[in-house]
């Protein structure tokens, strides 16, 4: 299934963010997201999400307009997973994932076998099937961004919005989870995901947006989109970009401005 | 694990050790009161009544447990399950494990209208009339006037609504209490402010119960949606619920529920905030099982602190200030072993 953002303007009622964003995601294609705080990422897959009107342009699926489909037949194919949370009640991880069946269960139906199976298929597929029957809020940031994760598999979706789905994990988790958001770009699920870390669109995007003022500034291969200039275009800092020696992985290392000792404020 | 184990054993157990001790709590409190009863003229009347022949009690027993007794014992039941069926419902709503029914209003809105209902020398059907429409009206405005608000986070918008109308309806109430006639008047209101089952009628229970089935019915038929909302709207959209018309029909439901209740007991306090949060405690989160969980449990609560009521002392203890009483302190004690059931 194929995304197409087709000149999109979002924003909110009376505060236009961004305009004229387009971009196509295949299946099995990873798009990563860069830009800085407030350059509208969220608000862009918010409307995306149709969570938001756009204000102008249209998201598409295979071709066809979503903005009249009923949430429960967008919710089956496009699925979203937010920022790892704390939730309000301690629900088993479970019970969590198995919320991501609602979009194929009747209104009135409790989650049969079959649910059951696809909720812990989706656990396991995530390497964190031992996790069912803790509860959601007795376990780390990590298990949580997994969790939810998993329940948006549980959505069996085509395309998948995650928002930001590595901040604030710890180094071994944020790898972790690229890790699974490759794999499933391989099962032929088409990704989108915001990041802060341009490392992390190196590691496992196929295209690279760079999202400036809610403008796309750049959309190519990562190695054309994150280019010191362009990152010190819209982050404002010096950037070196290294190809680890031997291989084709490239690293960014920010070069720290270090103050002269008259610059240093005094103590 | 341990509190998964908990909600394990409950589970397993639940589902009929919680009715058996209601139904032993219902014969424990048919039995005790002014008038002497044994249990042995219970069943004989019990089985007396089922087999359809004349039972060998003494008449005034016969009149005391189905004239006086059973009534009363039917509507904490009722009352009681009502109010924890609809805190349950409002806490997952609004998100929140020290949310009550009157969250929305319905109970200043029903005091409001039994007040007035009073101060008008209504007869009793009247003010209970009056209660019920004016609790419902009271949270269909504040739904309004939170939709007319457009723009923000929707939850809090309701709930600030809610209690500004609350207030609204506190004040008019205070003003007509200094209009009302002290020696008849007052003393009606205040004790209908309290709560009080005493003089509940059949008929009282027979009207309340069918719209609280009403109620129920869509929180039964949601049950497994309602965990859903407790994400938040857009998290439940993404998922695929209308977060907002689903909230519309949980507020509707529960709300009948509290004004029904509310309008042939007088305000009753804590056992919507509290029956909610021990089901939790025992059952987990999941409203599949929470909602028959918390039922269940407020009506014993409710029970056990109706037959209190009646007994305890020469004259009757108003309801609200004994579900105050023993809940308060129950509650904190709860909250000092930090069980808590929410994050």
């Amino acid at each position: 299934m194929t995304l197409s953002v087709e000149a999109l303007a979002f924003g909110y009622p009376g505060k236009p963010v961004g305009r004229d964003v387009s971009f196509e995601l295949g299946p099995g294609e990873v798009i990563c997201l860069l830009g800085p705080n407030g350059s509208g990422k969220t608000t862009l897959f918010k409307t995306v999400l149709g969570l938001l009107r756009p204000q102008g342009g249209r998201v598409r699926l295979d071709g066809e307009d979503v903005a009249q489909w009923p949430r429960e037949r967008l919710a089956r194919h496009l699925a979203y997973v937010p920022q790892a949370h704390t939730a309000f009640f301690p629900f088993l991880v479970r019970d969590v994932v198995l919320m991501g069946r609602a979009a194929r269960l009747g209104l009135f139906a409790t989650p049969s076998a079959r649910d059951r199976a696809a909720a812990a298929a989706a656990l396991a597929s995530l390497g964190i099937a031992d996790l069912a029957d803790h509860p959601y809020t007795e376990i780390s940031g990590g298990e949580r961004q997994l969790t939810l994760i998993a329940r948006a598999l549980a959505q069996e979706p085509r395309v998948l919005v995650m928002d930001e789905p590595t901040a604030s994990l710890d180094f071994g988790n944020q790898v972790r989870v690229l890790e699974r958001i490759t794999e499933l770009a391989r099962s032929g699920i088409a990704v989108v995901l915001s990041t802060h870390d341009p490392d992390h669109a190196f590691l496992c995007a196929d295209r690279v947006a760079l999202l400036d003022d809610g403008r796309l500034q750049h959309l190519g291969r990562p190695e054309e989109a994150i280019t010191p200039e362009a990152l010190k275009r819209i982050y404002g800092v010096d950037v070196d970009i290294l190809t680890l020696p031997g291989t084709d992985r490239r690293v960014c290392v920010p070069s720290l401005s270090r103050p002269e000792p008259w610059q240093r404020p005094s103590v | 694990m341990s509190t998964v184990r908990r909600w394990r054993a409950t589970t397993r157990f639940g589902p009929w050790l919680l009715p058996v001790l209601l139904g032993l709590l219902c014969l424990g409190a048919l039995g005790v009161g002014p008038f002497p009863v044994t249990p042995a003229q219970i069943v004989e009347l019990a089985a007396a009544r089922l087999l359809g022949v004349p039972a060998e009690v003494p008449e005034i027993v016969e009149t005391v447990i189905l004239q006086v007794r059973l009534p009363r014992i039917a509507g904490a039941l009722v009352v009681g399950a009502a109010l924890a069926a609809a805190g349950a419902a409002y806490q997952g709503l609004f998100r929140n494990p020290l949310v009550s029914p009157d969250i929305l209003g319905v109970s200043a809105g029903a005091g409001l209208g039994a007040v007035l209902g009073i101060f008008l020398s209504l007869p009793v059907f009247g003010i209970q009339l009056l209660a019920f429409l004016f609790g419902v009206v009271t949270v269909g405005l504040v739904y309004l006037v939170a939709t007319a608000v457009r723009g923000r986070e929707p939850v809090l918008v309701l709930v600030l609504a809610g209690v500004v109308l609350g207030a609204l309806a506190g004040a008019i109430i205070s003003l007509l209490k200094v209009l009302a006639d002290p020696y008849d008047q007052l003393p009606a209101i205040t004790f209908w402010l309290l709560g009080s089952l005493a003089v509940l009628t059949p008929d009282d229970v027979l009207a309340a119960a069918p719209l609280v089935l009403i109620g129920l019915l869509p929180l039964h038929l949601l049950r497994w949606r309602m965990n859903l909302m407790t994400l938040g709207d857009e998290e439940a959209l993404t998922l695929g619920v209308d977060a907002a018309r689903l909230r519309l029909v949980f507020i509707a439901a529960a709300t009948l529920m509290t004004a029904a209740v509310v309008s042939i007991s007088g305000i009753i306090g804590w056992v919507g905030l509290i029956m909610p949060h021990i089901a939790r405690m025992l059952v987990g989160p999941n409203f599949e099982r929470l909602l028959p969980a918390a039922m269940t449990l407020g009506a014993g609560y409710l029970l056990i602190v109706d037959t209190l009521a009646r007994t305890m002392a020469a004259t009757e203890v108003p309801l609200g200030i004994l579900t105050a009483l023993l809940g308060a302190p129950f509650f904190l004690w709860l909250l000092a072993r930090g069980r808590h059931g929410w994050q």
